[in-house]
């Protein structure tokens, strides 16, 4: 599956050469779905802005280490993801992040522009993603946010193709469930 | 009906005025990072400062051997010193060149006839020339 960036022509080529511009270019198109991602994990509105801008810095400051430019999306979101990991450890609910399940998981059934959401539904649909154990949420929004393939969600939160199918599916399966179950 | 991307951009839109602040400020910051960056070519050329002194020390020993053989103290010795002749030896040494050119080609010299001027010859053949001064 091709996720949404690969689709785009992004100006990776001339940010490692240093312009501004293209940097520029890059931070834009990120910078929201990257919010995003980090604000539904950590539920903290500076911190997220904070984990943004650290990301943005690292990203500047490192991008020697992205080999193939066509992952910078993902390159970008495993940056943010091991800022949230690190926040997380700091906030002592590292366990949380160690659920596993052990069942095997069916494959990627749907893309994520097949699950629409009703108006009425939208508050539900939030307050579940919240209630989402931090690994499926995580998967989830990757899914949902820049819709990642199962690897580039395997290396942005470096677990197995297998462990993130398994988180992806339970997820929906809870998000499903709720849709369902309303009137 | 709304995609879950669509409705999570939705709820999150507000936010966007303070990302673009943090982008402005990591540009800005980044730009800053990268004319510092060019101007620390001090210290990288401190850092290299062992392996400089290395290769210069080397250098040293390459001109050091290349001078030994053909242009050492020990060659420096054996060439002669100029002797310093004074002009006085060097105008007989002529002399008596000339001298010896001429006996061997047979021409009478200067000297030759003054030396046979003053032959001493019998009294009765000495002419009385005395000259008063």
């Amino acid at each position: 599956m091709l996720g949404v960036a690969e689709f785009e022509q992004l100006p990776v080529s001339q940010a490692r050469a240093g312009d501004a511009a293209a940097w520029d270019a890059l931070f834009r198109r990120y910078q929201l779905p990257l919010y995003v991602y980090i604000f539904e994990l950590v539920r903290d509105e500076q911190a997220s802005l904070d984990i943004v801008q650290e990301t943005f810095i690292n990203a500047a400051r490192h991008i020697g280490s992205l080999r193939d430019d066509h992952k910078f999306g993902s390159w970008l979101f495993g940056i943010a993801h091991q800022k949230c990991i690190q926040r997380w450890r700091k906030q002592a609910r590292e366990e949380m992040l160690r659920e596993e399940f052990n069942h095997a998981p069916p494959e990627f059934e749907t893309r994520p522009d097949e699950l629409l959401i009703r108006e009425e539904e939208e508050a539900e649909f939030m307050k579940l993603l919240n209630q989402l154990p931090p690994p499926q949420r995580s998967v989830l929004l990757l899914h949902f946010v820049e819709d990642f393939s199962l690897e580039e969600i395997s290396g942005i939160t470096g677990v197995s193709i297998g462990t993130v199918k398994s988180r992806l599916h339970y997820a929906k399966k809870s998000l499903r469930k709720l849709l369902e179950d309303k009137p | 009906m709304k995609t879950p991307r669509e409705l999570l951009f939705e709820q999150h839109r507000a936010a966007e005025f303070k990302l673009d602040a943090i982008r402005r400020d990591v540009l800005r910051a980044d730009k800053g990072q990268t004319s510092r960056d060019s101007w620390s070519l001090r210290d990288f050329l401190w850092s290299l400062r062992w392996h400089l002194a290395g290769m210069s020390a080397i250098w040293l020993v390459i001109i050091f051997l290349q001078m030994g053989p053909s242009h050492g103290p020990g060659m420096m010795a054996t060439v002669p010193p100029v002797k310093r002749v004074s002009p006085q030896v060097v105008l007989a040494s002529l002399r008596e060149n000339r001298r010896q050119i001429a006996e061997m080609i047979g021409s009478p010299t200067p000297d030759a006839d003054k030396q046979r001027t003053f032959l001493p010859k019998p009294r009765s053949e000495r002419q009385e020339n005395t000259m008063m001064v």
